[in-house]
């Protein structure tokens, strides 16, 4: 078996660092004293770690009201925003509404006008059997009916757009 | 040390509650979005409606008006009647296809 002694040499420190005389070393040779000591130093670790945990209380605290105000703030305004586009939607939806119909009706009055004279011309007409007029009227009902056409189409194709939310980001962990 | 573990697991969670709130208000704005664009269908529907049930009838007028007047210009053997009731037919058919592509993005909008 061998023995695992690590060899070491010892050397004597050089005349220059050599201590004059004997060292003094401290101790608490009073019994009492060494306790109060001792006393001191775990009230004083127990204070501290009060403290910090009191502090730190005090950032949780500031932080869990943060995180409160910062969800209720946001929901807000989301309402808000939602409550402005749902309003201009709205006006604007009744708007367009008045606006078809108003057109609407005006355009049925002047059909109907060109129906009637057509019919009186048509029977005046079966009396002399000259029908130049009632192809006349045909020919204007069928412009009329041709600009009243192009005038719909052109406001169907006015459509608004669609509004948008500012952030139209999705959901974290949204698939689509 | 198990203070300081503590402390650190507070601090994780407090995180992991902002990106939650983050989160939700991802969420909340997605769905606002969802009932603007909801209401926006709903309108453009009628709208479409409107605009169908109008065209409709006032084609029928026309039809109604057409009718009559080929119905005439059978009775008088005139030719040129039923081609000016032939004209307001060809002008009813050529709008059909304008308007069911208009109807259809009038429906869906942009």
């Amino acid at each position: 078996m061998e023995n695992n002694i690590i060899e070491v040499e010892y050397t004597d420190l050089p005349e220059d660092l050599q201590p004059e005389g004997n060292i003094p070393i401290p101790s608490e040779a009073s019994f009492p004293t060494a306790i109060l000591k001792t006393v001191a130093d775990v009230f004083n670790n127990v204070t501290n770690s009060i403290k910090e945990y009191s502090m730190f209380k005090e950032q949780e605290k500031t932080k869990r009201a943060e995180i409160k105000m910062q969800l209720k703030i946001g929901l807000e305004q989301i309402q808000a925003q939602k409550e402005v586009l749902l309003t201009d939607l709205n006006n604007r939806h009744e708007r367009d509404m008045t606006m078809i119909r108003a057109i609407d009706e005006q355009i049925n009055k002047g059909l109907d006008n060109y129906t009637n004279t057509i019919n009186g011309a048509i029977e005046a007409a079966k009396k002399t059997n000259d029908f130049s007029a009632v192809m006349d009227l045909l020919e204007m009902m069928n412009s009329a009916q041709k600009a009243s056409m192009e005038f719909k189409l052109r406001m169907m194709d006015k459509t608004s757009g669609m509004p948008r939310l500012d952030d139209n980001s999705k959901p974290f962990g949204y698939l689509g | 040390m198990k203070l300081e573990k503590a402390l650190f697991d507070v601090y994780e969670s407090g995180e992991e509650v902002s990106r939650c709130v983050n989160d939700i208000l991802l969420s909340e704005r997605y769905c606002a979005a969802c009932e603007v664009y909801r209401v926006y269908l709903q309108q453009n529907r009628e709208k479409a409606e409107l605009y169908y049930q109008q065209f409709k009838a006032q084609n029928d007028k026309v039809f109604k008006q057409a009718m009559d007047v080929f119905d005439l210009a059978i009775d008088f053997h005139n030719v040129q009647l039923a081609e000016a009731a032939a004209m307001l037919v060809k002008t009813m058919k050529e709008a059909y296809p304008n308007f069911y592509a208009a109807y259809f993005k009038q429906l869906f909008g942009n």
